[in-house]
Parts: C-alpha cells; structure tokens; sequence
C-alpha cells in the first residue's frame, strides 16, 4: 500500500472520485454509504486518541485524499482498506502537525480539577437520566454500580437477552447520549 | 461481494483483547501492537464500539481513583484536557454508587430493615438518588433484616513501619466489612475520606464527604464494604481530612491483611 505523502494542489473532490470511494466500500451505495460515515466516525475517534484537532476536518481531508487516490487509480487489496486508510490518517495526522498553531492561552487547568462534579453537572446529569426511559436508566446504573464484576455484566447480559459485547455497545451508546445531553445542558444559557 | 466494515469470519478475526485496548488508550502499547490495533479498529465497526467501551471504563476508574499512579498520570496525559467528559464520569460514579455505610451506631446489633430503610448515609459516602426507587424504599411489609457487619477497630498511623499491621480474618458467613477508624481529638475536620489500596496500588475502596460519628466517646469514621470485594492479601487504608476551603490532608494510613478462614 502507498499512503497519500501530501496534499495536491488544485485536486478537489469530485462526484466521479466519491462514487469511486463508496463502491470501494460496498457494491450497494446505499450500504456504502452508511458505512463511509461509520469509517469517518472511526477516523475521527483515530485522530482523536493520536490528539489531532479538530479531528472531523482531518478525516474528511483523510477521505478525501483516498477518494483522489482511488479516482487515480489506486488499488486497495482485498481486506486492507482499515490499513490504507489509516496509512492515509498518519499522512494527514504528521502534516498536521507541521503546521504553524496558535500559541495555547495561559488558562487554568480545569479538566484534572474536575474531579468532583458540581452542582450544575450533577443536576444536568440527573435531568439527562431522568429522560432514558426506566429500563435504559436501570441498565445504564446498574453496568456502572460499584465497579465492574464480570458477573455483574454477564448477569446484565443475561437479563437482556444480549451478548457481552452487545450489551457493552449498548450500555456505551446510552452513556453518549447522557454525555452529549449533560454537555448541552451545562452549556444552556441559565 | 464488497462489504466493508461488517465484522469479518470468525477465522479471519484479528482479535483485540480489552487488556490490549486499555494499553493503546493509556499509551502503553509497543509501536506494531498499535498500528495492529488501529487497522483493526478502522475495519470493524463492532471492534471500534468495543474499545470505546473500553474508554468509558477509564473514564470510571478514573472518575472512582481506581487507576494507579502510572495509569493515572497515562490518563491525564491523554484526556486530561476533556473537561466535559470528565465532569460526566463523576457524575456517573456518584450516581451508580452504592451507599457506602450505614449511619445508625448501634453499635453490632442488627438493625430491623424498617429502621434501616430511615437511615440517611452518614459515614458512609455517597447517597444514591436514582430516579426509580431505591433500596431504602423497599416497603416494611416486605422486611428483611441485614446481618450485621464485622467491624474492625484501627488506629491510624503515620509512618509505614512493618511490625504495624492488624490482621483480619474474614470468617465465610461475613457478607460486610466495616473499618472504624479512630481519629485523634486534635483533627476536627468536616468531612473525611479514605481509600483503601491493595498492595498492588488498586483502589478497591473509596469513600468521599464521609461525616465522623461517636463510638463510646471516640471520635471515629468508618468505612463499609463488601466482603466479597475484599481478596486475601495485604491493603493500605488512607484517611484524610477535608475541610472546604482547602485541599485534602493526609492524616495517616493503616496497614491491613486480609485472610479467609474455612
């Protein structure tokens, strides 16, 4: 696999290269579609963990760039389109890197200070878990009681009629939703 | 047929390992281990889920001061600047907390769950206000009376000397564990915390905004735990005094060895 080694100029997505990209990814578009967004997630949280900002922007250039690859005429082995695309996201991730930033402002660190939640994160909080129905607010407590017993989860599991893995994917899915809707409430004008 | 993304068959799984995961999201993990994992989580939408799972853990250990020194400072590092993030994780563990000890000092008798259920948690550490009801609403009719904790007497030290070490043997029919730890007249504090570390540096006990009660004219705090949580070996329990307008203050620790009997 040769990874994208920069950006070329004058080149813009084209409707051609995008249709290239998504009947790489699925014979069905339809399909394919639905999975180029569930790939930009995964770029984004990549980008995120390698601490690149702002990751969106960064997996749409690293999209991009392999739509131009494969509009080129690119060939991806059968199997490797995890690896090409993030030989593609390291490209992007290192000349990011190199590019000039703005000096960070001199702020107080606020993050490791917020050990305790306050007041108004606890009652956003509440109010965001007062909206799952009671069934999602149960299983959503009760993962999270007091640690992480493997027969607690298990036990979880069983009561929903889940896989281990299911229901992680599910418990995870509900704790972003209460993230997302305790972030919007705490950033509300009071 | 092109499908990208779906999960592939089983005998071409490249599997992950959630130990292997936690180590990439903490920064632990050799160059190949990491480019390894990462192809796998760009091809497999189901892997990539499973490690955000994964991530939400940390957020809880963190969140609960489960994670070592080493691990913590991993963390920080890492996602140290998500504000939002870890502000939702406290506020998780506070709320999926159970209580951690009962507030009534009678002391070792049991105690009819009517009464119980009155009880407020006071020297234990965090109330639980779930939204559906909780145990404390558990109706008279319906009383089942709790056996008592096994409760062990400390006296705090401030230097880990290695004669200084209370045994405790956890006899099979103990379900809770409770610590008292008296406090010396001279630290007035209005609150306490305390954390009890195995000797591997987890945090298998944690209790904040714990309020001090009266034992026979003692001044004392204790913690209650599960005995179940508690393996055979050796723990540090640390106590320290909070006031609010300043930060924690160590006021000693104690060493303990647990021990099973048949």
């Amino acid at each position: 696999m040769t990874a994208e080694t920069g950006p070329k100029r004058g080149w813009t997505l084209n409707a051609a290269a995008f249709e290239r990209l998504l009947a790489e990814l699925d014979d069905d578009r339809q399909r394919a579609a639905h999975t180029y967004e569930q790939l930009r997630r995964r770029l984004i949280g990549l980008l995120q963990w390698w601490g690149a900002q702002p990751a969106d922007e960064l997996a749409d250039e690293t999209l991009d760039r392999m739509a131009r690859k494969l509009d080129e005429g690119a060939v991806i082995a059968a199997g490797s389109i995890g690896a090409y695309a993030r030989g593609v996201a390291r490209m992007v991730y290192y000349e990011w890197t190199r590019r000039p930033r703005p000096e960070p402002v001199d702020v107080d660190p606020p993050a490791v200070a917020a050990a305790e939640p306050e007041g108004a994160a606890l009652t956003c909080f509440d109010r965001c878990l007062a909206s799952l129905d009671a069934g999602e607010r149960q299983l959503v407590l009760r993962y999270y009681d007091d640690g992480k017993a493997k027969d607690v989860r298990r036990r979880l599991a069983d009561e929903a009629g889940l896989s281990i893995t299911a229901l992680r994917i599910r418990v995870h899915r509900l704790r972003e939703r209460l993230e997302q809707c305790t972030k919007r409430c705490l950033e509300s004008p009071r | 047929m092109k499908r990208f993304g779906a999960s592939p068959h089983p005998s071409q799984e490249i599997h992950v390992t959630d130990a292997e995961l936690r180590a990439y999201l903490l920064g632990q993990s050799p160059q190949a281990d990491s480019v390894r994992i990462e192809e796998r989580l760009l091809e497999d939408e189901e892997a990539f889920e499973v490690a955000r799972s994964v991530e939400d853990d940390l957020f809880d250990d963190y969140a609960r001061h489960r994670l070592n020194a080493t691990e913590r400072e991993q963390f920080i590092a890492r996602y140290g600047a998500q504000a939002a993030r870890l502000t939702f994780a406290s506020a998780l563990a506070r709320r999926s907390q159970r209580p951690a000890s009962i507030l009534r000092f009678v002391p070792r008798v049991w105690i009819p769950l009517a009464a119980a259920a009155m009880l407020a948690i006071a020297v234990g550490g965090v109330l639980r206000s779930r939204q559906d009801p909780p145990a404390v609403s558990t109706p008279v009719s319906q009383a089942v009376t709790p056996p008592a904790p096994m409760i062990v007497a400390l006296s705090l030290g401030t230097s880990r000397a290695a004669g200084d070490i209370t045994q405790i043997a956890l006899r099979p029919d103990v379900s809770m564990l409770q610590l008292r730890v008296r406090l010396d007249p001279a630290d007035r504090y209005d609150r306490y915390a305390m954390t009890l570390r195995s000797s591997s540096g987890n945090v298998v006990w944690d209790g904040r905004d714990l309020q001090p009660s009266i034992d026979r004219g003692e001044s004392i705090v204790a913690a209650t735990m599960a005995a179940t949580a508690i393996a055979d070996g050796s723990y540090e329990l640390a106590v320290e005094g909070v006031n609010p307008s300043r930060a924690p203050e160590a006021l000693g620790f104690v060493t303990v060895k647990v021990t099973r009997t048949r």
